[in-house]
């Protein structure tokens, strides 16, 4: 499955930390001194934001396939001549497999 | 299921509809003379593109619900987020009638949860959206962001 990616620039990151872990009603999968980042299950989504002092609003849209074979059809699209009508920069990316390790007994 | 919503102001609603409709693999659910609609299933997102004067660019976000529980459910969570909410109610527009409500996020974005009944002849009077967008006049229109290598993305994991 696709999933959808969204990158922010804030200027506060705690407020910004508060305001979407309300609004996504989970905390952050991982955040540092500058970004933050949302895995959402429901709706699905990758969001992440990062402190960007001189602007604020969406800084890029993405798309997280599965395989490499959809990122690179995708990325063909995205470097095609249509992507002027975008209005908005997009990025493709690979999903990561999650790997999870139980203690070994 | 709730789902993403994204609504984006294009200049070439034709040559926008070519772009994304490559980009999802998928044509528009609705076309209308300045509007298109995809309802994706892969990812999961209600992707909207309108050419109504605004400067292209993102428009807005949102959370589309499939039920009133779920929509009371995202209503708490703004209120928990704080801020102002412009509750909208039930109102006709981008060509189908709702029930939502509006709030800004700290990056200037203006997003609406919203519950759909049904469909729409017309965009919409503005009768109860204008009320709403010009309480978020100010921070509704994201400004046009050219299309540019992002910064680096954040989160390592």
């Amino acid at each position: 499955m696709k999933r959808l990616h969204l990158h922010v620039a804030v200027d506060n990151l705690s407020k910004a930390v508060g305001f979407y872990s309300n609004l996504f009603a989970t905390r952050p999968c991982c955040a540092g001194r500058t970004f933050a980042n949302w895995r959402v299950n429901d709706p699905d989504l990758n969001f992440g934001v990062s402190i960007i002092l001189e602007r604020k609003g969406v800084l890029h849209l993405g798309l997280e396939v599965d395989r490499p074979d959809q990122l690179n059809t995708i990325d063909h699209i995205l470097k095609g001549p249509r992507h002027a009508a975008a209005a908005l920069p997009w990025e493709v990316s690979v999903r990561k497999p999650t790997i999870r390790r139980e203690p070994s007994s | 299921m709730k789902r993403m919503h994204v609504h984006v102001a294009v200049d070439n609603l034709m040559q926008s509809i070519s772009f994304y409709s490559a980009l999802f693999d998928a044509q528009p659910a609705v076309v209308k003379a300045d509007y298109a609609k995809w309802m994706l299933d892969d990812p999961r997102v209600n992707f909207a593109i309108s050419t109504r004067g605004r400067q292209p660019g993102l428009d807005h976000l949102g959370i589309q619900v499939e039920s009133k529980g779920e929509l009371q459910e995202v209503y708490a969570r703004l209120r928990k987020a704080g801020g102002n909410i412009v509750e909208q109610g039930e109102t006709s527009c981008c060509y189908a009638k709702s029930e939502k409500s509006w709030i800004d996020d700290p990056a200037g974005i203006s997003w609406e949860t919203f519950y759909t009944t049904g469909e729409s002849i017309d965009y919409g009077d503005g009768s109860g959206e204008r009320v709403a967008r010009v309480a978020h006049e100010k921070s509704c229109c994201a400004p046009a962001i050219e299309p540019q290598s992002a910064t680096a993305c954040g989160c390592p994991g």
